[in-house]
């Protein structure tokens, strides 16, 4: 097979690469990663490198200017290898490791809600006890697309031993389900994700290891709780399926297998097993987050609301289910936003305006100094802006208003939480323009899937009588706020319940009890699933969303 | 037209409510009695029905067709539309008389297309001269449409406000992204303002309570859903204007503001008016086509309850008026 020379500058590593093979992939294998939100379809235009020497035919994007293009800058995902070519690769085009920290972060052990909702659950662990170990541990891991979530769970006495949480490194290869998704279609792409996603977890368990003082042999058992997505990556099989319509392809049960085999560092022989699923979009996450907050259980009509990258939602009680997907973007977790973070120590989990003039109350993990924003607090930063007149109805900054926190940067108006120093902050924390257009999106894709499951079940919103919030957005999402910008539907606030990460609980119920992981299956098998990519009110709705609070 | 069955739905119910809500009933123009030195003003809108069905409610108003008149030699309309018009193309002023002294016109749309940057670029100034000299010498109502989103817009669009005050023109177009400077020099001035959306009804909507956010009064503002020419999607704006006039009549305030539709330069874009006999002969005579579907573009929106249509041709001007003649009779 024919081969060329690619050298790559500033850097100035080189090698020689098959001939046809995109220059994205060849800065690959030098592990130069570059920006690419679509995963390297070429719609984003992120990737953009200069071709310094070689031939390199033009490939037309908005991003680049005839001008540019003149010059040799190309899109590197859609530029291919033809013959001896140096490559600088700008900056700008660079994943931004600042942005996206992958380091893994320890949380809070302390979690009332979680214990009240473990309090009376008797441990009867789906194996048998070893009886040589001193404390044995269950893992119970939530794999989200844009976030993991990682326990130690002690098998005896049912508590939490510790906890952390850390980016998922296939960020680097697109942000949403499908550019994943396409990304494995690549040659080689799924084993490229399966290795991002086991460094990704392995990396949280050595750090937790280190944190508790256990080692691999202590964990004796692992609970995975993820969307179907990210499982068929887990598992290195190949997702193409998930996207291709109503004949699925995708699988939503799995045997339990080996730790050595699924490549995850704890005991080789311990069992590796995961919360099933109902179908393409609606994954084992949610499943578990369902057995959580008892829905199953209940008479009363309960809507479970998980906002994460995907956000997904189950209506009913304990005689029907019915549940749907919907893609918000990763934005509640702090990516691709000017200052969001996960919520984690140091970020801003609540916002008080009460005089414009004045910097806002802030809320803070872990108090300041702050770092950034997580979902929670970017919601009540949209709803006070919005009451006081700064955020329009269509989420554009009122750039006329006469507010001191009103500035530029980058070139685009933002709303400034914090300036430089203030209150010991490292740098300014702010939102732009184009970031609360982001989280409209997002606030519009659930509130349209809620619309149009209550709509598709003929269910008027006030006969809800449990509202259940569950996902990464920080413990202290305000429901009142989330009312305001539309978010969710408006009821009385009592009606209202934030479990945390409910993926993470029903992997720990799993854990800890062998009934909870029967009737689990029997949740998945419950739930009626909906397809609002094919559903013909849903793009209505989402339009219809995409104000403050709502255009009805 | 194939109805969705949805609209069917509604549709059989606001029969049986006809008479709760009525379109808006908007005026253009100022006489000297209302601070203005226009001859007469022009009223549309009112009904409190749906298009032309005299036997459920009332139509006070005719729609209205204004007369484009753009503000420099327009080289890329094609040679059937130009022609009528030879003598006075690139003389904006002569043309505008001509089209009110000779052809009865009684409302034009100055189209200010030269002011965009890539077109002559014109000055905000230029405009204004035109704009100044149009109102003294032309007595009817008017409508005022700057070069397009961008920033020109703003700038020409608000000098022209400020030099026509008190004349009650229609300036076009706000846009979701860019409304707050027209709106506030329509409010300043005592002008119209149409709001522009991509053929959407939520969209729609949106603009509406956006523009009405700033105060600015529900009877000055026009619909324009955006249209294309027959056969260019013209069915997504009819079903469209029909939703958005259904939704009004049975109560929504924000969506009672009667329509605009520009369909002069939709038509006269299109393959079909522009490809010669030569190349397609089945398809019959270049100039006729062009007029034909200029009227059959007009007509079908006109069902679709257009108030305001901004036409070319004086030849489908003609034609399409003696449909709204022929509509407006009752019984």
């Amino acid at each position: 097979m024919k081969s060329f020379r690619v050298k790559f500058l500033p850097l100035g590593v080189e090698s020689r690469v098959a001939a046809g093979a995109s220059v994205y992939d060849a800065a690959l294998t030098h592990g130069i990663q570059l920006r690419g939100e679509c995963g390297g379809l070429g719609s984003c235009g992120q990737c953009v490198v200069k071709i310094d020497a070689g031939a390199c035919p033009p490939t037309p994007h908005a991003s680049i200017t005839p001008d540019r293009e003149r010059r040799g800058y190309r899109l590197a995902c859609a530029a291919r290898v033809e013959d001896d070519l140096v490559v600088f690769v700008p900056e700008e085009s660079l994943l931004p490791s600042a942005s996206v920290d992958y380091a893994a972060v320890v949380l809070s052990e302390d979690d009332r809600k979680r214990d009240r909702a473990l309090a009376g659950v008797e441990p009867s662990p789906p194996l048998n006890l070893p009886p040589g170990i001193a404390r044995p541990l269950g893992l119970a891991l939530d794999l989200g697309t844009t976030t993991v979530v990682a326990e130690f769970v002690n098998l005896r006495a049912g508590n939490c031993v510790s906890r952390a949480a850390a980016y998922n490194r296939q960020l680097s290869c697109g942000t949403d389900i499908i550019s994943r998704i396409t990304y494995a279609e690549r040659p080689g792409g799924l084993e490229w994700l399966r290795g991002l996603a086991l460094e990704t977890i392995n990396d949280l368990l050595a750090r937790l290891m280190e944190h508790s003082r256990v080692g691999p042999g202590d964990l004796i058992i692992a609970i995975v709780a993820g969307n179907t997505t990210m499982v068929h990556l887990f598992l290195g099989m190949d997702p193409s399926g998930i996207r291709l319509g109503s004949f699925t392809a995708a699988h939503t049960r799995y045997p339990a297998i080996p730790a050595r085999e699924a490549g995850v560092k704890i005991d080789p022989l311990a069992p590796v097993m995961f919360a099933p699923g109902v179908g393409s979009y609606v994954g084992g996450d949610v499943t578990a987050g369902v057995l959580a907050c008892r829905m199953h259980e209940c008479d009363e009509v309960t809507l479970f609301i998980d906002a994460g990258t995907n956000g997904e939602i189950v209506l009913g009680n304990r005689e029907w289910m019915m549940g749907c997907a919907c893609s918000t973007g990763p934005a509640f977790e702090g990516v691709g936003i000017a200052s969001g973070m996960i919520a984690a120590p140091g970020a801003i989990e609540e916002v008080h305006i009460r005089d414009l003039d004045a910097a806002p109350r802030l809320g803070v993990i872990g108090g300041a100094p702050a770092r950034g924003i997580c979902g929670s607090g970017m919601i009540d930063l949209m709803a006070e802006l919005f009451r006081h007149g700064i955020l329009d109805r269509n989420g554009a900054l009122n750039a006329g208003s006469r507010c001191p926190r009103l500035a530029e940067r980058d070139g685009h108006p933002v709303y400034l939480v914090r300036t430089r120093g203030e209150d010991c902050a490292a740098r300014d924390i702010y939102l732009n323009d184009v970031d609360f257009k982001k989280l409209l999106r997002t606030k519009a894709a659930i509130q349209a899937a809620i619309r149009t499951m209550l709509k598709n079940v003929e269910l008027d919103a006030r006969e809800i009588g449990r509202v259940v919030i569950a996902g990464r957005l920080g413990e202290a999402i305000d429901a009142g706020n989330a009312i305001a910008i539309g978010m969710l539907p408006d009821l009385p606030l009592e009606r209202f319940d934030y479990i945390g990460n409910g993926s993470l609980w029903g992997a720990n119920l799993m854990l800890l009890s062998k009934e909870r992981g029967v009737a689990l299956e029997a949740i998945a098998d419950r739930i009626t699933y909906l397809d609002l990519s094919t559903h013909p009110g849903y793009m209505e709705e989402y339009v219809a969303s995409l104000f403050i609070p709502h255009t009805d | 037209m194939l109805l969705p069955a949805t609209d069917v739905i509604y549709y059989t119910t606001i029969m049986n409510n006809s008479g709760a809500s009525a379109i808006n009933t908007v005026r253009i123009g100022n006489t000297s009695s209302e601070g203005g030195t226009r001859a007469f003003s022009i009223e549309v809108g009112g009904g409190n029905c749906l298009p032309f069905h005299h036997f459920e409610g009332t139509i006070p108003h005719r729609p209205v067709i204004a007369w484009e008149i753009p503000d420099v030699r327009p080289d890329d309309w094609c040679d059937t539309v130009k022609g009528p018009y030879l003598d006075f193309l690139g003389d904006p002023l002569r043309w505008a008389r001509c089209v009110v002294d000779e052809k009865g016109a009684r409302l034009i749309c100055l189209d200010l297309r030269g002011a965009r940057p890539d077109r002559e670029n014109r000055s905000a100034a230029q405009s204004v001269e035109l704009l100044r000299s149009i109102l003294k010498s032309v007595p009817v109502p008017l409508i005022i449409r700057g070069p397009g989103p961008g920033e020109r817009q703003n700038g020409v669009l608000t000098a022209c406000a400020e030099a026509a005050q008190g004349e009650r023109c229609l300036l076009a177009s706000a846009v979701a992204e860019e409304y707050k400077t027209i709106v506030a020099a329509a409010a300043a001035y005592g002008h119209l303002v149409v709001a522009e959306t991509p053929i959407d009804v939520n969209l729609c909507k949106q603009l509406n309570i956006l523009i009405s956010d700033l105060h600015f009064p529900a009877d000055r503002v026009v619909i324009d859903p955006l249209t294309g020419g027959l056969g260019y999607g013209l069915e997504y704006t009819y079903s469209v204007m029909e939703r958005i006039r259904l939704q009004a009549l049975s109560g929504d305030g924000m969506m009672q503001m009667p329509f605009i539709n520009f369909v002069g330069p939709e038509v006269w874009k299109v393959k079909e008016v522009k490809v010669p006999e030569q190349k397609e002969p089945q398809w019959g005579s270049r100039a006729e086509r062009g007029v034909l579907w200029e009227i059959s573009t007009a007509v079908a929106l006109l069902h679709a309850g257009a108030d305001l249509l901004v036409m070319r041709h004086p030849e489908a001007i003609a034609v399409v008026e003696r449909t709204i003649d022929g509509l407006m009779k009752k019984g």
